[in-house]
């Protein structure tokens, strides 16, 4: 399209950051976290992770598409489960299947170690979890407050259904079965009041005025009908000719409804006297039983209520119809796209309730550590008896999206308070996440080798994935960068060879030292103080 | 050349990276995690020893491919940076200083590399010519040290070419395409000529040498030859200068506005040079525009008016850059029955004041119905029509082939209807399409 001459004369689609720096950046990353997780035997949490990393950026990239915008947030929407699923769920697996490896122990000094071990372990498995969620949203700089803002906005779409539906499962489920007395149910409850109110409004008995409800019916029909004629294009219906009594009947309406007010309220008194014997005896009979008819007439109870009814639903509609007019057409699919998304997926929960609730309760009591199990299984299958399956699945659906939403919302909060820079956010991510993992792999069983190069890979991850933005955003994409980045790798990578063969003389030098107590101890003491000393002189 | 030296936090987590493993270590009794410390500490070090290179030395140099260029024309420039220092740098970034004003289409005025001494490197680019001088500013130089925090920035005082200079339109030499026409135009009315038209009976007053003395032989009636009449011609650029033209299918590219005037140049001085009596107009020039116009505010270039082509192609250049700010065209398709649609007010001031026979050369890019309504309001009174058409659309992208798309529309309406089109694609030489577009003149 001929565009405008005084624009920028820049292709801001070439200030991004350098394929080659990313590549190594990602590579190193996806390197690493394989090797850890297999030596640590955390390779199902490490595809757990991969899943809500590939959600995760796939729901950023669909949210912030500008065309087939409807689609795109409904395939975001949809994203967004297994994101929370595969987060959620690969630390619950790895929390479970570690859990059932380790306890019960014999002492509490063992229980407390074992306590620590999974921990590591834990750590282990979410760092790998932040260190593939970086090297995925590195790969096209996804990681924007705009895209985090639209995705979280589209999950909170998505929430809306499962949580109705939920709520409303389990409301019937505690409404049907929860016992208030021997005879009665919280259904049975709800059922009484609902008689009540119609009662009141529509039949009250004839043993006494009803004033009181007849004047409020009257009321809410006059509103409703007020409100209606000022809300619906009546005027232009009937012709423009028609205005001036038009706007007698509104005002005759406003001035009806004002009268009804203070009707309630004599109506109220009226109603509360009479029932008083001594007020009751100053009426005379003729008078109290022509009262009584007068404020019985049912069928105009039924009418003012259909009227008020019919005016509601018309002024519902009129309402939507207004929102939808004032909007492009497109915004409402797009807005309420993500709404559909909640609700395929909680009619794919429901479709699966059985089963899937089945399934994971199999397999969750053979996971869990033998002393843990049967109680678990007792107090699972009563929820289970009580609620269903479907309330289940649409819980832990519910909880799943809810468990994405927290996600999202914990990037975009440590954006906010600058925990993650806003410009090198998968980097940091894959760096942070491999430098954790084998740090605290490390204490496990993770070999010395891995662990240096672990250490090392996480350097590397985070100053390749930088340079590549800075080399982005100086110079462009379209500039060769290759022998640049080659130089500037090569580099950091000789310093981190280096690193580890020091470390791992240094290891082996202050392990022969300890020659009192052959305990670890003295080991720590000696690369504690080499590291503090040459920290500060680095700091200097 | 004096250069900026800052240093940056680049490594700064370091520190934390190194504490975290021994209190980890610690934590765990595990010595290797402890150990593993001295990689963090190591690239401390790293980042607080490396720095860049206080002797190195940059030489730049500057070749413009063109001393002048025409718009539109692609002018190669080349930077060459050497390293006249002792020392390596291990990462040098260098941008040159293109005008704003300037588009580059090919290659890149960037360079990111490292640099041994007595090395140099390269970097060529084009950059798309527009009217006026457009000087270079110098090439900022950046070194960075090995571990990337220490930088030092620097202007580089290139040798060479600093500048070019864009043509104006009329800067611009003629062409030497032929013309095939000798300034005069035959009719269907007979009357003194060269070309046989009629014969028709004898009138007193007329001229004995037409008598048709071999029919007066052979019958004995007097009758006189006619020939066909001729009449000299005129032709009538119209530029077009409209607020809608003055766009231009990427930033940094000439406007179609500009393309206007160099094509109408162009095509003046072609029939200036041929003797061909020849009317200049344009429409679209701002109010205020400092030129003497004529009735309905219409600039009028003829062989007889104080204004010349030059000041009114100057002033059509003058506006091309004067276009809407931070909008883009909307695109709309042409209307149907497009040249039945009443003539707009400007093409109807322009037919008040075309003689009669004049042929009718309307230059536009076409990017509206406004060239169609005119050419339709000129078709009853018999002006000859030719349209040529600069193409300033950007097919790259789905915005702009539908912008490109409405122009062919436009393109095939106009052939459909009669009309002579030359399109002009300002890739291909422009000697083409004046040749396509005065092949067209009679």
């Amino acid at each position: 399209m001929a565009s405008q001459t005084h624009s920028a004369a820049v292709d801001e689609s070439t200030w991004r950051p350098t394929r080659q720096g990313t590549l190594v950046s990602v590579g190193v990353t996806i390197m690493l976290t394989t090797l850890i997780a297999a030596s640590l035997g955390l390779l199902i949490p490490l595809a757990t992770a991969w899943v809500a990393a590939l959600t995760f950026a796939g729901g950023l990239w669909l949210a912030t598409q500008s065309s087939w915008r409807v689609l795109a947030q409904y395939l975001a929407g949809l994203l967004v489960a297994p994101l929370g699923l595969a987060a959620a769920g690969g630390l619950t697996y790895a929390a479970l299947s570690l859990s059932s490896t380790r306890f019960p122990q014999p002492t509490a000094a063992q229980g407390a170690t074992a306590i620590l071990s999974v921990s590591a372990q834990l750590i282990v498995v979410a760092s790998l979890m932040l260190a593939v969620f970086g090297a995925c949203v590195a790969i096209a700089d996804l990681v924007t407050q705009t895209s985090l803002h639209a995705l979280v906005h589209v999950t909170y779409r998505t929430l809306i259904i499962p949580v109705l539906a939920a709520t409303t499962l389990a409301t019937t489920a505690i409404l049907g079965t929860a016992t208030l007395s021997q005879q009665q149910t919280l259904a049975t409850l709800v059922h009484d009041g609902v008689a009540v109110v119609t009662t009141y409004f529509l039949s009250p008995a004839a043993t006494a005025p009803n004033l009181s409800s007849i004047a409020l019916l009257l009321f809410t029909t006059t509103a409703t009908l007020a409100l209606a004629l000022r809300a619906l294009p009546v005027l232009e219906v009937v012709g423009t000719a028609h205005e001036e009594t038009f706007q007698t009947i509104q005002t005759r309406l406003r001035k009806l409804t004002s009268v009804f007010v203070l009707l309630i309220i004599a109506g109220v008194l009226t109603d509360a006297l009479l029932r008083q014997q001594q007020f009751r005896a100053e009426v005379s009979d003729p008078l109290y039983q022509s009262l009584i008819t007068a404020t019985q007439v049912e069928p105009l109870r039924i009418v003012l209520a259909v009227s008020i009814s019919v005016t509601l639903g018309l002024l519902a509609i009129s309402y939507v119809l207004k929102r939808i007019a004032q909007a492009s057409a497109a915004v409402p699919f797009e807005r309420y796209s993500a709404l559909l998304s909640g609700a395929t997926l909680t009619a794919a929960a429901l479709v699966v309730a059985t089963p899937l609730v089945e399934t994971t309760q199999a397999f969750i009591i053979t996971t869990l550590p033998t002393t843990m199990a049967p109680s678990y299984q007792r107090l699972s299958e009563g929820i289970i008896a009580f609620y269903g399956p479907p309330t289940i699945t649409l819980v832990a659906l519910t909880a799943t999206l809810i468990s994405a939403a927290g996600i999202i919302a914990g990037f975009r909060i440590s954006m906010w308070v600058r925990l993650l820079p806003s410009k090198t956010v998968g980097p940091v991510l894959a760096s942070v996440g491999v430098f954790v993992a084998s740090a605290f792999g490390g204490v496990e069983s993770l070999p010395g080798w891995l662990l240096f190069a672990g250490i090392v890979g996480s350097f590397v991850a985070w100053d390749s994935g930088h340079f590549a933005w800075q080399l982005g955003h100086e110079i462009g994409r379209h500039t060769p960068t290759r022998n640049i980045e080659a130089v500037h790798l090569a580099a950091t990578l000789t310093i981190g060879g280096a690193a580890s063969a020091i470390a791992l003389i240094a290891l082996n030098y202050a392990t022969t030292l300890s020659f009192i107590d052959p305990t670890t101890i003295p080991a720590a003491l000696v690369g504690a103080a080499a590291a503090i000393f040459l920290l500060v002189f680095a700091l200097k | 050349m004096t250069a900026d030296v800052t240093r940056t936090r680049r490594w700064q987590t370091t520190g934390v990276a190194a504490l975290l493993l021994v209190a980890v270590g610690f934590l765990y009794a595990s010595p290797v995690v402890v150990a593993a410390a001295v990689i963090p500490v190591a690239f401390a070090a790293y980042d607080a020893l490396s720095v860049v290179p206080a002797s190195a030395k940059l030489h730049a140099e500057r070749d413009i491919g063109m001393t002048a260029a025409s718009p539109g024309d692609r002018v190669p420039v080349t930077l060459t940076v050497t390293n006249t220092g002792e020392a390596t740098i291990p990462d040098l970034r260098v941008i040159d200083g293109v005008p704003d004003d300037l588009a580059v289409t090919a290659g890149t005025p960037r360079l990111a590399t490292p640099l041994r001494p007595g090395t140099t490197a390269t970097t060529t680019y084009e950059v798309v010519a527009k009217r006026g001088t457009h000087e270079f500013a110098a090439p900022i130089a950046r070194g960075r040290s090995f571990a990337g925090s220490d930088q030092a920035t620097t202007t580089l005082d290139p040798v060479g070419d600093t500048s070019f200079e864009g043509l104006r339109a009329i800067d611009t030499p003629p062409t030497k395409t032929p013309i095939h026409r000798a300034g005069t135009q035959p009719t269907d009315q007979g009357g003194p000529g060269l070309e046989f038209h009629r014969t028709r009976e004898y009138q007193p007053g007329d001229p004995l040498n037409r008598l048709n003395w071999r029919q007066y032989a052979k019958t004995g009636d007097l009758s006189t030859v006619e020939f066909r009449e001729e009449h000299a011609t005129r032709t009538a650029l119209i530029v077009d200068a409209r607020k809608q033209t003055r766009v231009s299918p990427a930033p940094g590219h000439p406007t179609a506005t500009e393309l206007n005037a160099y094509v109408s140049a162009r095509l003046h001085d072609t029939l200036e040079t041929a003797d061909v009596d020849t009317i200049l107009t344009a429409v679209g020039l701002p109010a205020g525009t400092d030129l003497t116009v004529g009735p309905n505010d219409l600039p009028w270039v003829t062989t007889e008016t104080p204004t010349d082509a030059t000041e009114l192609l100057d002033a059509v250049e003058e506006t091309a850059t004067q276009g809407p700010k931070h909008r883009s065209i909307p695109p709309k398709p042409p209307r149907d029955a497009v040249f039945d649609i009443s003539m707009p007010d400007s093409g109807d001031a322009i037919r008040q004041r075309l003689p009669p026979r004049a042929e009718v050369v309307i230059i536009t890019p076409l990017l509206d119905d406004w060239p169609l309504e005119l050419a339709g309001g000129l078709q009853p009174y018999n002006y000859p029509v030719t349209v040529v058409s600069p193409d300033v659309t950007d097919r790259t992208t789905s915005a702009g082939n539908i912008v490109a798309l409405h122009r062919d529309l436009r393109l095939s309406r106009l052939t459909d209807a009669g009309f002579s089109v030359v399109d002009w694609h300002p890739e291909t030489p422009i000697n083409t399409a004046l040749a396509r577009s005065l092949a067209h003149l009679h």
